[in-house]
């Protein structure tokens, strides 16, 4: 899907198309989704206790048992300290100061057709660009999710602060065995799976924010598919924070099981407020024998103003855990957005042959701040893993890679190759690079590099002579930076995530 | 807090300075020798002895360095020296270091303990200096604990443009093998050019710090060897440099010998060309844990940096690695260079590393790579195939791996000598093959 | 000398057999050659018969001089006098040329029990066989293939026999990769290790290398099992009608 563009002789690095230039002259500039959609929201008390966790759970009509995790991991919680490792810094977060619950009132019951569902909220989902036949199912239109739309399909799931609003194309999913659906709706629906992995990855004293988002996760995702089946279409779910000082804490579940596949993108966006909203996820990945899951990410909260006002505090715990023998995770992610990221997707690679790969670009620009990488555990024999980490830092940001790789002294065979590149644009930014490597046993092999340099002058210089502006040319070249990255990202995603890749860096130069 | 009882019993275990022995042999308060040596005692107390819970002790235990038992048993001494010819030679011997035989020469060589010493300019300059103001970044409560209670050292001054090749050979006869602090100051002067080889060790547990000013355009080579095996022992050095405008400061240092020791560097290219290579070649077994932590801290612009280091380890070995690659906002067109290597030949041994860049300038080009595994198949199958017996094959491919270390040293027969004894080891260890 | 006997073989990560009875008779002072399609099992035999790990033998056994070559270690078969031009040399940084070559050759004469020889001796000898094959001093400093050319890389392997003086040579592919002037190099090295004592096995996918090494006997690979045999002439039928023809007569 990428040419090189022949027709302007130009010789940026490899993997920069026509289409890139196209798209970065056309994106208006400044933060697309920094819109905020006026709806009336209900709100639970600000701050936190165990009457807001009971509360959040009585909510969402959850079970007896759930609700006794919570207040566990609630208490469990005030006993952990917030991590202070990570090269970010940012002030004191009080976390009585939040809200933890808040829904659109209008979901209080369930639209019939389009013209009842609060126009503000189809608004939002259109900017989002989300097609219609979508939109309805999202506003919760009843017998909108019947008709398959057409074309490549996509099932769409929208978390909405701390809602999800909706999922499409439940029947085909259905016909093909596929669960997924809102967290809330598997807690009624499949409640011993659930009950049976939920936390099993990610232990609920894991770390302060996965404690946390333990307590009072609201909704999130839950994907299940059964053994040998082929996930018909890619699962989408976005997420969006909307209200103000709310912090949003969802929670994804998914189980694949033996011999089955399945490939889903997580999109996200938030509008753009002067003071810092929290979101601490949490997700969590099941792959069973033979199983594989592909997991995207293209991660745009709201990063913050030029002058490192606002923005989103990205504190995110991703985990998979490839029980399976020759189980398979690939995550990738592509983080331009938030004003600090916490983020480490990992995979504990437990089944004999099972394969974990990370493939990531983080781009800060003004204030931003990112620390993120992955943690591979090598406990099978014979597995392997993958890491490609492309950091690209330009204003004042701080952006750091930060990564484990682990093989065991009874995990023979095993291979891993780490490959961490960052770039430079501007003199007052930092780029970072924390890798942690620990070889126990002499069969398998551990291979890490890692470069640091600034964006090529000459490559510039080139672009610029041919007629680029100087922002367009930087684009390109940074595009062509992360092209490894950027192909592993499904069709849907990439062109979206090259056009991010521009609007993220607009005034990092001159 | 740092428990003080605690430290006590740690510190009993390094010798008490024999100069303040009163005349009556009943120990006399201890008085500092130098007054940087008071400021450096508030300092370690301050940031306190290393635990196991810091982030630069992650793959080392503290515990084993402060909790050892100093070994009463002779041992053997090493001292065949790595240069013949024109070179100064230095014998360590219990009061101080002594020069034995060498060339008239224009630098100037003193004990630490010597009582002038307090006053001249190398150690009014340098003395605790260079360590303390490591002390921000990482806690070093070893290398502050030595500032304040060091009693020997060498105090060498390099004029301008003077040059040298000093040889320090540790042939103390003592029986009784003690815990040794020893703190030496090196002023390499503009356009002075020294080589120091600090060949075998002191004692069964060192605590050894180096402090050394290269001036502008000056070049100071370290080389530090130490090859024969101690039943057990534990050392640690620190080695701070400060190189001034295109100064080099170059260190290598093989490791065939210690069962427990670490080594920590902190590198300062303060001003603009300033060079620096740092290298390693370890040969681990038995039990060996040996750990290499380093800074290199870019400041001048135009500046190079060099770490290349390589460990070949096996029988329940562990070997660590953590270097990082600072560029402050000011250093442009640096050029940074790390490689970390581990050779496991067998499953009980062990390779953990944390390469590390942090870079506030834009245009600077900096890379490492660390790779950790066992012999390739390929290669070992290769030899195999033209009757190469398999360990010797293993041999050959290990001394392959260090040569890359090895080069490192600019000298071609200093570096034939450090592979015959890089050679040694595996004889012996061929020797005690369990 | 060199008896191979219904060898059967595997790949030990996949249950899938490579060769599938192999028999071949080769005798002091001849020249062989396996010809086959690629995938037909001809580098397979040269690497089990050399003692790579990652292959299972199944059946069948390998006589060299009447001793069973498969329960010997890679060096025991080189210093029983065999030995494998590989078709893929093997570069070894940080290894040199002549230090490897100088090790090999002492290894396999003290497992012979006869004496090292010195260094002064061994660099003799090798610049004098590295004359013959065009091979220069530099060439011989330079660590183990690294960084060397295809070309530079085969004669390496010819320089290696030529000192090493092996009783059994097996030539994996030598002829690939080499442009008319290396190929005539290297076949005069071979050529110059004919004789009465020694036996050469050629494997190769192109009739070209026999134009200047002449086999007494060809063999015709194919999936896993020699399927032909014959005197020179049967080369030139392949090269004529291709493999294609051997298949239509096995169908």
């Amino acid at each position: 899907m990428f040419h090189l563009n022949n027709s302007v002789d130009v010789k940026p690095r490899e993997g920069v198309d026509h289409q890139t230039i196209e798209t970065v002259k056309n994106v208006g500039s400044h933060y697309r989704h920094g819109w905020e959609t006026e709806i009336e929201m209900e709100y639970a008390p600000k701050g936190l206790n165990e009457e807001i966790v009971r509360l959040i759970s009585s909510k969402n009509d959850e079970p007896e048992w759930l609700t006794e995790w919570r207040c566990a991991a609630y208490h469990r919680w005030t006993e952990l300290k917030e991590p202070n490792w990570a090269m970010v810094n940012y002030p004191r977060i009080n976390y009585q100061d939040q809200y933890y619950y808040a829904q659109p009132k209008s979901f209080e019951q369930k639209p019939k057709s389009l013209d009842e569902v609060d126009p503000k909220l189809l608004e939002t989902y259109e900017k989002l660009g989300i097609p219609l036949r979508e939109q309805m199912v999202l506003a919760g239109v009843e017998g909108a999710g019947e008709s398959p739309a057409d074309g490549r399909k996509v099932a769409v799931d929208a978390v909405f602060d701390s809602v999800s609003v909706g999922t499409t194309f439940q029947e085909e999913l259905r016909r093909a065995g596929v669960v997924f659906c809102s967290m809330s709706e598997a807690v009624k629906t499949h409640p011993e799976l659930v009950r049976r992995y939920l936390g099993s990855v990610v232990p609920m004293t894991d770390n302060y924010f996965a404690g946390l988002n333990s307590a009072v996760f609201s909704d999130g995702s839950f994907v299940y598919v059964p053994p040998g089946v082929h996930c018909p279409m890619e699962l989408s779910t976005y997420f969006r924070i909307n209200a103000k000082d709310t912090g949003q804490f969802e929670r994804t579940l998914i189980i694949v099981d033996q011999g089955a596949k399945v490939s889903y993108l997580e999109g996200c966006t938030a509008p753009q407020r002067d003071t810092s909203q929290l979101h601490a996820a949490v997700v969590e990945l099941v792959a069973l024998e033979d199983a594989e899951i592909k997991y995207s990410t293209v991660q745009n909260w709201f990063p913050g103003d030029e002058n490192g006002k606002g923005g989103i505090y990205n504190f995110v715990t991703k985990r998979a855990d490839c029980r399976g023998d020759r189980s398979k995770v690939m995550w990738t992610q592509v983080e331009t957005g938030s004003a600090v990221t916490w983020k480490y997707p990992s995979c504990i690679l437990r089944g004999a042959g099972s394969h974990g790969e990370f493939y990531s670009i983080a781009i800060t620009n003004n204030h931003q701040q990112a620390d993120t990488g992955t943690k591979m555990i090598h406990l099978g024999q014979n597995s392997r893993s993958r890491i490609v980490s492309k950091g690209i830092s330009a204003g004042v940001a701080q952006n750091t890679y930060r990564g484990l790789v682990s093989v065991h002294p009874k995990a023979k065979n095993c291979r891993n190759y780490t490959q961490c590149d960052s770039l430079l644009i501007g003199d007052k930014c930092g780029a970072h690079t924390v890798p942690y490597i620990e070889l126990r046993n002499h069969a398998s092999r551990v291979e890490h590099e890692a470069t640091t340099s600034k964006v090529d002058d000459d490559q510039l210089f080139y672009c610029r002579q041919r007629g680029l502006g100087e922002e367009e040319a930087v684009a390109l070249v940074v595009n062509g930076f992360c092209r490894e990255v950027l192909q592993a990202l499904p069709m849907e995603f990439a062109m979206e995530a090259q056009q991010l890749v521009a609007i993220s860096l607009e005034g990092s130069v001159g | 807090m740092v428990d003080m009882t605690e430290i006590r019993t740690h510190l009993s275990q390094f010798e008490a300075p024999s100069r303040h022995l009163s005349q009556d042999g009943k120990e006399a308060p201890l008085a500092p020798l130098l007054p940087e040596q008071s400021q450096a005692e508030t300092r370690w107390k301050d940031v306190g002895l290393p635990t196991r819970r810091d982030e630069y002790w992650k793959y080392t235990d503290p515990g084993v360095f402060l909790n050892f038992s100093p070994q009463t048993t002779e041992f053997k001494r090493e001292n065949s020296p790595l240069f013949d010819g024109d070179v100064i030679n230095i014998a360590a011997a219990a009061e101080g270091f002594v020069v034995k035989d060498g060339l008239a020469t224009e630098i100037k060589i003193d004990n630490l303990s010597d009582d002038k010493m307090a006053n001249s300019q190398a150690i009014r300059q340098i003395y605790g200096k260079l360590e303390s103001q490591a002390q921000d970044m990482i806690p070093r409560g070893l290398a502050a604990l030595n500032t304040h209670q060091a009693s020997r050292g060498m105090v060498i001054e390099c004029p301008e443009n003077s040059q040298a090749t000093v040889q320090l050979l540790m042939t103390d006869e003592r029986k009784v093998s003690t815990g040794s602090m020893i703190h030496h100051v090196i002023d390499a002067r503009a356009g002075a050019q020294l080589t120091l080889a600090e060949i075998g060790t002191q004692a069964s547990q060192t605590n050894i710090v180096y402090e050394i000013r290269v001036g502008e355009g000056a070049s100071v080579h370290l080389i530090r060897a130490a090859r024969l095996s101690e039943a057990k022992s534990a050392h640690m050095c620190s080695i701070f440099a400060d190189v001034a405008a295109s100064g080099t400061f170059n260190s290598f240092a093989l490791s065939a010998w210690s069962p427990w020791s670490r080594q920590e560097y902190v590198v300062r290219l303060k001003e603009d060309e300033a060079k620096t290579s740092l290298s390693g070649a370890v040969l681990g077994r038995e039990d060996c844990h040996h750990d290499d932590m380093v800074l290199v801290i870019h400041e001048g612009q135009n500046c190079q940096s060099r770490q290349v280091f390589k460990k070949v380890l096996r029988h329940n070995a562990k070997g660590v690695f953590q270097g990082k690659i600072l560029v402050r906002q000011d250093a442009q067109k640096t050029d940074g260079y790390q490689i970390s290597q581990g050779l496991l030949l067998d499953d009980e041994s062990e390779f953990c590393a944390k390469p590390e860049l942090e870079i506030y300038a834009d245009d600077v080009v900096c890379s490492h790579g660390s790779t950790s595994g066992g012999v390739d198949e390929t290669q070992m199958f290769y030899l195999r195939s033209r009757g190469i017996a398999e360990n010797e094959a293993q041999e050959l491919l290990s001394m392959a791996f260090l040569s890359d270390a090895i080069e490192e040293v600019a000298d071609e027969q200093v570096r034939v000598r450090l592979d015959e004894w890089a050679k040694e080891w595996f004889v012996e260890a061929r020797s005690c093959q369990p | 000398m060199l008896s191979i006997q219904n060898l059967h073989a595997n790949l030990v990560e996949e249950d899938k057999a490579i060769l599938k009875g192999v028999n071949l008779e080769i005798h002091s002072g001849e020249v062989h050659a396996i010809m086959g399609p690629n995938g037909s099992g001809k580098s397979t035999l040269s690497y089990i018969l050399a003692g790579r790990d990652g292959y299972e033998v199944k059946a069948g056994k390998v006589l060299l001089e009447g001793q069973e070559l498969l329960e010997m270690e890679p060096e025991e078969r080189a210093a029983l006098g065999f030995f494998l031009a590989f078709q893929y040399p093997v570069e070894i940084p940080g290894v040199g040329n002549m230090t490897f070559l100088r090790t090999a050759l002492n290894a396999q004469r003290k497992m012979r029990g006869e004496d090292a020889i010195s260094a002064a001796d061994f660099l003799r000898l090798a610049r004098e066989k590295a004359k013959h094959l065009g091979i220069g001093d530099e060439l011989l400093k330079r660590p183990v293939n690294y960084g060397f050319s295809g070309g530079e890389k085969k004669r390496n392997e010819i320089l290696q026999m030529a000192v090493l003086e092996p009783r059994m040579c097996i030539l994996d592919e030598t002829d690939s990769g080499l442009d008319v002037d290396a190929m005539r190099q290297v076949a005069a090295g071979v050529n110059n290790l004919r004789g009465k004592e020694r036996a050469i096995l050629l494997i190769t996918h192109y009739q070209r290398l026999l134009d200047h090494i002449e086999p007494d006997h060809v063999h015709i690979m194919a999936d896993g099992q020699i399927v032909e045999s014959g005197g020179p002439e049967l080369a030139l039928k392949i090269e004529e009608k291709g493999y294609g023809f051997m298949s239509g007569e096995a169908n």
